[in-house]
């Protein structure tokens, strides 16, 4: 009996003391705790992993370091840094921030994002007024984010069309450049192709890989508008091959009844509400900050009409957003999923002469200018940065000049003239190359001195 | 297809391929500690040093005083004058004594304060000589009690030759830190109930004052003991500040509580309610001395 009356004794206390540290920690997440959730809305191959992996050394090294790398960071101060956690968010995957290091240090630029992970970055702050240490209020900055396959993000203006107007555009820029060079493959097989058969799984997997194929090319030639971007990489959830859909020529997509626009309306819609509509209210649905990140580099170095592409898909990710002005009087619990700060952002400005950034803000502010106009609008606030998330590439002899690691091991100096401060100042046949260097060996170090993280931190944090 | 799109397009930069080594990129220059403006001599307290000055010329004083008497006295009577010489000479020796282990205690406190090799240090310098030197240092700092010789000793048998630096300071770990914070918490608990039994118990404010003193004091001691450091009276200064703070607290509670005693009637029930208000308040405020004690030694150890 005595045992009987101990064990009970032990295991309410047990419980108590339970409940006691959940209620500490809840109570201790509502009084000291902030949260920024920031969506970072970026193209394929516009540095997302590249900026996460800085940001969170950055972040890592800022407490126990003797050096400040974050010094515009002003919210943050470097005195009053404590610790720093990377945490993942319940149910997603955690940003393989170790292993992403791992592969620099080896000398391999980041891998690809072909899966989502959701994570959040945890700073604590040590209490820095008289208030706050008597109490010993600890602050602890949350920001929340996902990291995802920039091609996803291009899908999501689909989900405000039919398929027959998506077949229809997705045709029409096939014969316009810049994508006309590509489609040219895709365009033959469907000349020749007799649209009387009837749409068997066979037939259709022919079709669709040819339009792959074509997504494939253009994505390798620096296309940044591609649809469906799933199909650009392996999709466990979603069939995008005999499940799939191409673009029909508009003598097919313009009979409802035919066969074959039959079929891949049904897939489109398929996609839509399998995959489009849950990819949105799942990860791009919950923030009230939002970087997008623009690759002007990758523009520069094809043509003219590849930034006015890039424009143009800056313009239509804007639609897919909520976006609402911050007030005080509105509750942060109703408007969390309201974004109501924005940051443009052009990366990899390594990869420029510092004497040509103010040129290359000057073009990102012309390639934004669709979006600022839906922005302004709705009074949201926003800015624009140019950001290195690391210096992979040293001052050449001349002021507009680099020195990089090539692929060979071999240092080379590459000259710029100077850069277009708008799309039409880029004549025609003229194009920038894309410096393609090495991962430094000193790759920690020259993430100590990216450049900008700090000021666009700052900008986010500010109220 | 993008071979074909360099040559069709016309290049906006001249590239070269140079004989030359690229340059790796300097570390971010390290920041300096700041410094502070009163430096050195000019951040002595004036009136620590005139409150020490008016102490020693007291005792000074006296024991001059008691030298020239003791000098008439042995005219006088030797046995007299030998007695009183022996128990001045005594007391001198003793104050003496009392003088160094107080020093010694305060620098006690501010070598572990100042410890220059933190865990996470130890493990980013990855050097095997510098963490068993450095936990070396910490197991002469940490020599005050049996507990922590125990565990050091238990550490240093488990040491191989074949452990890395990261185990090696696993082990630290294991071995030392975590039983000394673990029974650290059991002493502090142990020290707040007994301080709880005094605020139910003391019948009136006088004694339960001195009481709760005494068990601030005793609380200091015995979580020191637990570290191996004893900070001795001045060394322990800077808790004694937190331990008068939770007697003024505890004093206004018990004089709240035995207003509304008074209000209620003063029965015995009434008193019991206040005494047991006064209890759980002393047990709490007990408890946050022993955890500031903890904290304070937590981060230096950790």
């Amino acid at each position: 009996m005595a045992l009987r009356m101990m064990s009970i004794v032990k295991k309410l206390s047990k419980n108590l003391e339970a409940l006691a540290e959940y209620s500490t920690d809840r109570l201790d997440s509502f009084f000291n705790r902030q949260d920024y959730s920031i969506i970072i809305t970026g193209l394929s191959r516009s540095g997302k992993s590249m900026l996460f992996t800085s940001l969170m050394t950055l972040l890592r090294e800022q407490g126990p370091s003797r050096f400040d790398a974050l010094p515009l960071l002003k919210k943050l101060p470097k005195d009053l840094f404590s610790t720093f956690e990377l945490k993942p968010i319940l149910g997603e995957e955690c940003f393989p921030f170790d292993e992403s290091l791992e592969r620099l240090q080896l000398g391999k630029w980041p891998k690809a994002t072909e899966e989502i992970y959701g994570f959040e970055l945890v700073v604590t702050l040590r209490p820095n007024s008289f208030f706050s240490k008597t109490l010993n209020l600890k602050d602890k900055i949350v920001f929340r984010f996902y990291d995802y396959p920039g091609e996803w993000l291009t899908d999501l203006p689909m989900l405000d069309k039919t398929y027959r107007t998506w077949s229809d555009s997705a045709w029409s820029q096939q014969l316009n450049p810049p994508q006309k060079q590509f489609a040219r493959v895709f365009q033959d097989y469907v000349d020749g192709f007799d649209f009387h058969q009837i749409p068997t799984p066979e037939l259709i997997g022919h079709y669709v890989a040819a339009f792959k194929y074509y997504l494939e090319s253009a994505k390798k030639g620096g296309i940044s508008l591609l649809q469906p971007g799933a199909m650009l990489i392996d999709n466990q959830k979603i069939d995008l091959i005999h499940r799939g859909f191409a673009p029909l020529p508009s003598r097919i997509s313009s009979d409802p009844s035919h066969p074959w626009t039959q079929c891949f309306t049904a897939h489109f819609e398929d996609f839509q509400t399998l995959w489009l509509i849950p990819l949105k209210e799942a990860y791009f649905s919950k923030a009230d900050k939002q970087i997008i990140l623009v690759d002007l580099l990758e523009g520069l170095n094809h043509s003219q009409d590849h930034l006015n592409q890039l424009k143009e898909s800056i313009s239509n990710l804007a639609s897919n957003f909520v976006y609402a002005a911050e007030k005080w009087y509105k509750p942060k619990f109703l408007s969390q999923d309201e974004i109501s700060k924005v940051a443009f952002v052009a990366t990899k400005m390594d990869l420029l002469p510092p004497s040509q950034h103010n040129n290359a803000l000057a073009l990102l502010q012309e390639l934004t200018t669709g979006v600022r106009a839906h922005l302004k609008d709705q009074e949201v606030e926003f800015q624009h940065f140019v950001v290195s998330a690391l210096q992979a590439t040293n001052p050449g002899e001349q002021n507009d000049s680099l020195q990089f690691l090539n692929g060979y091991g071999q240092t080379e100096q590459w000259e710029f003239d100077p850069l277009p401060r708008s799309i039409a100042e880029l004549q025609r046949g003229e194009h920038y190359p894309m410096i393609e260097c090495q991962v430094p060996k000193d790759v920690v170090n020259r993430i100590y001195h990216a450049q900008g993280i700090d000021r666009l931190m700052n900008y986010l944090l500010e109220k | 297809m993008e071979d074909l799109m360099t040559e069709t397009y016309h290049s906006r930069v001249k590239q070269k391929v140079i004989q030359k080594e690229f340059q790796a990129l300097e570390m971010p220059a390290e920041e300096e500690p700041h410094v502070r403006l009163n430096a050195g001599k000019a951040n002595v307290n004036l009136w620590l040093v005139t409150l020490v000055l008016a102490i020693s010329s007291v005792v000074t004083f006296s024991v001059v005083q008691a030298y020239l008497t003791i000098q008439v006295l042995f005219t006088e009577s030797f046995v007299l004058g030998a007695l009183l010489s022996t128990m001045l000479l005594a007391f001198v020796m003793v104050l003496f004594t009392l003088i160094v282990r107080e020093w010694q205690g305060l620098k006690n406190l501010q070598r572990v304060s100042s410890l220059e090799w933190r865990l996470q240090a130890l493990k980013e310098k990855d050097s095997k000589a510098t963490t068993l030197a450095a936990l070396k240092n910490r197991q002469t700092l940490q020599n005050g009690s049996v507990f922590t010789k125990e565990l050091y000793q238990q550490f240093n048998a488990a040491i191989r030759k074949h452990h890395s630096n990261v185990e090696i300071l696993q082990i630290y770990h294991d071995k030392v830190l975590a039983p000394i914070q673990a029974m650290a918490k059991a002493t502090l608990k142990k020290q707040s109930i007994s301080a709880g039994i005094i605020g139910l118990v003391s019948p009136n404010s006088l004694i339960q004052s001195l009481g709760l003193l005494w068990m601030s004091l005793r609380t200091l001691r015995s979580v020191s003991l637990v570290y191996g450091i004893r900070p001795h009276g001045l060394g322990s200064i800077r808790l004694f500040r937190i331990a008068l703070e939770n007697l003024a607290a505890a004093s206004i509670t018990d004089l709240i509580t035995d207003e509304i005693s008074n209000q209620l009637g003063g029965s015995l029930g009434d008193q019991v309610l206040a005494n047991s208000a006064d209890a759980i308040t002393a047990g709490t405020l007990n408890q946050r001395l022993g955890k500031a004690l903890m904290s304070e030694l937590d981060n230096s150890l950790f």
